[in-house]
C-alpha cells in the first residue's frame, strides 16, 4: 500500500499511454525536426567545407551542435508546467510524482538521447548520399567518410573516457530537466543563463581560492591547481572532472522530483 | 466538543483547521479558516471577488499548500497529492485548456487514470450536451468545452467535485442542461463545491449555502435550516414589517429578509448573501 502511493506499475503504464495520447503529435514533429535538422546541417556543412572532411572525427562539432539542439527540447520537459492553467490540470492527474517525473525522464532523456543519436546517423548518412560529385566546386562525396557510432568511438580514447562522457551528456540533460521543473515560463533561457551563472561563480570561487592559498603561482583571472598522480594514469584533475561531469545527475534528477512534487500553481 | 461534532469530524469528507494562507508578498487571505463539510450535498460557495473562493478551492484540489493549518479531504493531505486522492477529487477550473484531439482521443488517453470513471454516464451527458465525439476540442466554442469538461468531471464519479464558476461561458439554455444534468448525476456519495458569483444560475441546485468573506467562513447553512430561521419576501411597502433584518429595492418595491414566521419562503441567496457580508446579526 505504501509503494503504491508512490509507484504502482499498471499505473505508471495508464499515465505513460496518458501522455503518448495526447502528445503523439508533438513528439512525431519533434523527431522529424530533428531528422531533417540533421541532415540539413550535415547537408550545409558538407557542401560549405567541400573536401575537408576526411574521417569520422569531422563529424564531431555537427553532432555537438545538433545535440546542443536535443538539449533544447530537454529544456522544455514538463511542458504543462509552462502555463498556468496547464499546470493545475497536470499536477491534478491522478498519478504520483514519481511517475509523473518517470515519465518525462523516460521520454526527454532515456529514449530522446538513443533516437536522436539514431536520427542523426540517418540525417548524417542522407546529406551524405543526397551529395552531387562536382569537381568544380571540390565536392567528392565519395572521399567523405559515412558516419557511424562504431567508427567513432573506436580508437582515441579510452574505456573511462567513453564511459565518462555518456554520464556527462547524461547531466547535463539532467540539468536541463531540473531547470524545466524549475522554472515556469522560457525555462530554456533561464536554466541557460542560471548555468552561465554557476560556471562563473565556481570559476570565480577557484580564482579567489588560487589567490589565497597560491598567491606565488597567479596572476589576474588565473587558477591554479596543484596536480598529483591518484593511479598511474590518472590525475586529480581527471576525477574532479570525472566526479563533476559524471556524477552531477545525482544531484539535478533529485532535484527535479522535489521541485516537481512541491510544485503550487 | 459534542458527539454531534464528533460525528461530524470523522464523516467529514473536508475538514479544514485554523488554516492560515497567504500568497507571496501579500496580506493574509485567510487566518484561522475552520470549515467541515459531509458527503451527499451540492454546496455552493460564495463571497466578494478577491475573497478568496478559488484560492480555498485550490487548497482543497492540493494545487497550493497552506501555511499553517491542516486541511483533510477524503482522509488525505491534499498537497500530498497521492494518486489515491488526485483520483477521486476533479476539479473544473474558471479557466482550462485542452490539448489538440478529438473527445474520443481524450476520454481514450485520460479515463483510465479514473477508477470510477463512467462511459455510460459520459455518453449520456455527451448527448445531452450537444457535443461531437469525433471533433477536435479545440475547434468547439469555448462554452463547448466547458460542457465537455462538466461532462467528464461528473463521469469520473469522483467523491469529491469541485467546480468553480462552472457556468461562466455557458449560453442560456446550457446553464439550465448544466442545472439538470447535475442533480441528476450526482450520487450521495459525493460532495460538489460550487464556487460562484452569479448566484441565480445555481440557486435551484444546491442545499448548502457557505460564504466566504474577510479571510472567514461567515455562514455555512443548509437551505432547509436558512429557511426554517428566515424569511424572504418582495413587498411594496415596509410599512408594517415586523422583525426586518435586512431590505434591498428592487422595481417591484423591496426585497426583505426578516426572522422565519409561520410560513416558510424560497431562499433569496443573494439577499441573504448581502445581508451576511454586509456584517448583520442574523440571530
Amino acid at each position: 500500500m505504501k509503494q503504491n502511493k508512490y509507484f504502482n506499475i499498471s499505473r505508471f503504464a495508464v499515465l505513460y499511454k496518458q501522455d503518448l495520447f495526447i502528445n503523439h503529435k508533438t513528439y512525431l514533429f519533434a523527431m522529424l525536426g530533428l531528422v531533417l535538422g540533421a541532415y540539413a546541417f550535415c547537408f550545409f556543412v558538407f557542401s560549405i567545407m567541400r573536401a575537408k572532411i576526411y574521417n569520422i572525427y569531422d563529424y564531431v562539432p555537427m553532432l555537438t551542435l545538433f545535440l546542443m539542439s536535443v538539449g533544447v527540447v530537454i529544456g522544455n520537459s514538463f511542458p504543462a508546467l509552462k502555463n498556468k492553467i496547464r499546470s493545475s490540470s497536470y499536477l491534478l492527474l491522478p498519478g504520483s510524482t514519481l511517475e509523473k517525473f518517470l515519465v518525462q525522464l523516460i521520454n526527454r532523456i532515456i529514449l530522446l538521447i538513443p533516437i536522436a543519436l539514431a536520427l542523426f546517423w540517418v540525417g548524417a548518412n542522407l546529406a551524405k548520399l543526397s551529395l552531387i560529385s562536382d569537381p568544380a566546386l571540390k565536392v567528392d562525396p565519395s572521399k567523405i567518410p559515412a558516419f557511424n557510432y562504431v567508427d567513432l568511438f573506436k580508437g582515441g580514447i579510452n574505456l573511462r573516457d567513453k564511459v565518462a562522457i555518456i554520464l556527462s551528456i547524461f547531466s547535463l540533460s539532467s540539468v536541463l530537466f531540473a531547470g524545466s521543473a524549475y522554472f515556469n515560463r522560457h525555462a530554456f533561457v533561464k536554466t541557460l543563463i542560471a548555468f552561465a551563472i554557476g560556471i562563473v561563480s565556481v570559476l570565480l570561487t577557484m580564482v579567489l581560492c588560487s589567490h589565497i592559498f597560491f598567491p606565488d603561482f597567479v596572476t589576474g583571472l588565473e587558477i591554479h591547481i596543484p596536480d598529483y598522480r591518484l593511479a598511474e594514469d590518472l590525475f586529480n584533475v581527471h576525477l574532479f572532472i570525472y566526479a563533476i561531469g559524471g556524477l552531477s545527475w545525482l544531484f539535478f534528477l533529485p532535484l527535479t522530483y522535489f521541485k516537481l512534487k512541491e510544485k503550487e500553481v | 466538543m459534542s458527539y454531534i461534532d464528533r460525528t461530524l469530524i470523522i464523516y467529514a469528507m473536508i475538514t479544514i483547521k485554523q488554516l492560515d494562507f497567504h500568497y507571496q508578498k501579500q496580506e493574509a487571505l485567510f487566518s484561522d479558516l475552520n470549515f467541515q463539510q459531509k458527503e451527499g450535498s451540492i454546496a455552493g460557495l460564495l463571497g466578494k471577488n478577491g475573497a478568496g473562493k478559488t484560492t480555498l478551492l485550490k487548497l482543497m484540489a492540493g494545487l497550493l499548500k497552506p501555511q499553517q493549518g491542516d486541511i483533510e479531504v477524503n482522509a488525505y493531505k491534499p498537497f500530498d497529492r497521492y494518486p489515491a486522492f488526485l483520483s477521486d477529487v476533479y476539479m473544473v477550473p474558471e479557466e482550462f485548456q485542452f490539448p489538440s484531439v478529438t473527445i474520443d482521443c481524450y476520454v481514450k488517453a485520460t479515463a483510465p487514470l479514473y477508477p470510477n470513471f463512467n462511459y455510460r454516464k459520459l455518453n449520456k451527458i455527451l448527448v445531452d450536451f450537444e457535443l461531437e465525439r469525433k471533433k477536435s476540442l479545440n475547434r468547439f466554442s469555448h462554452g463547448q468545452r466547458k460542457k465537455f469538461l462538466i461532462a467528464f468531471a461528473l463521469a469520473t464519479e469522483c467523491k469529491l467535485l469541485i467546480l468553480d464558476e462552472p457556468t461562466n461561458g455557458l449560453d442560456i439554455p446550457s446553464k439550465s442542461l448544466f442545472r439538470k444534468v447535475l442533480v441528476s448525476s450526482v450520487t450521495d456519495e459525493q460532495l460538489v463545491l460550487i464556487s460562484t458569483h452569479q448566484v441565480k444560475d445555481i440557486e435551484t441546485i444546491i442545499d448548502k449555502i457557505v460564504v466566504l468573506d474577510e479571510g472567514k467562513i461567515v455562514l455555512d447553512e443548509d437551505l432547509d435550516s436558512i429557511s426554517s430561521k428566515w424569511q424572504f419576501k418582495t413587498v411594496e411597502s415596509l410599512s408594517g414589517i415586523e422583525n426586518i433584518i435586512y431590505n434591498e429595492r428592487c422595481p417591484s418595491g423591496y426585497r426583505v429578509l426578516t426572522h422565519a414566521g409561520d410560513q416558510e419562503s424560497d431562499v433569496d441567496i443573494e439577499l441573504l448573501f448581502n445581508a451576511v457580508v454586509n456584517k448583520l446579526n442574523l440571530n
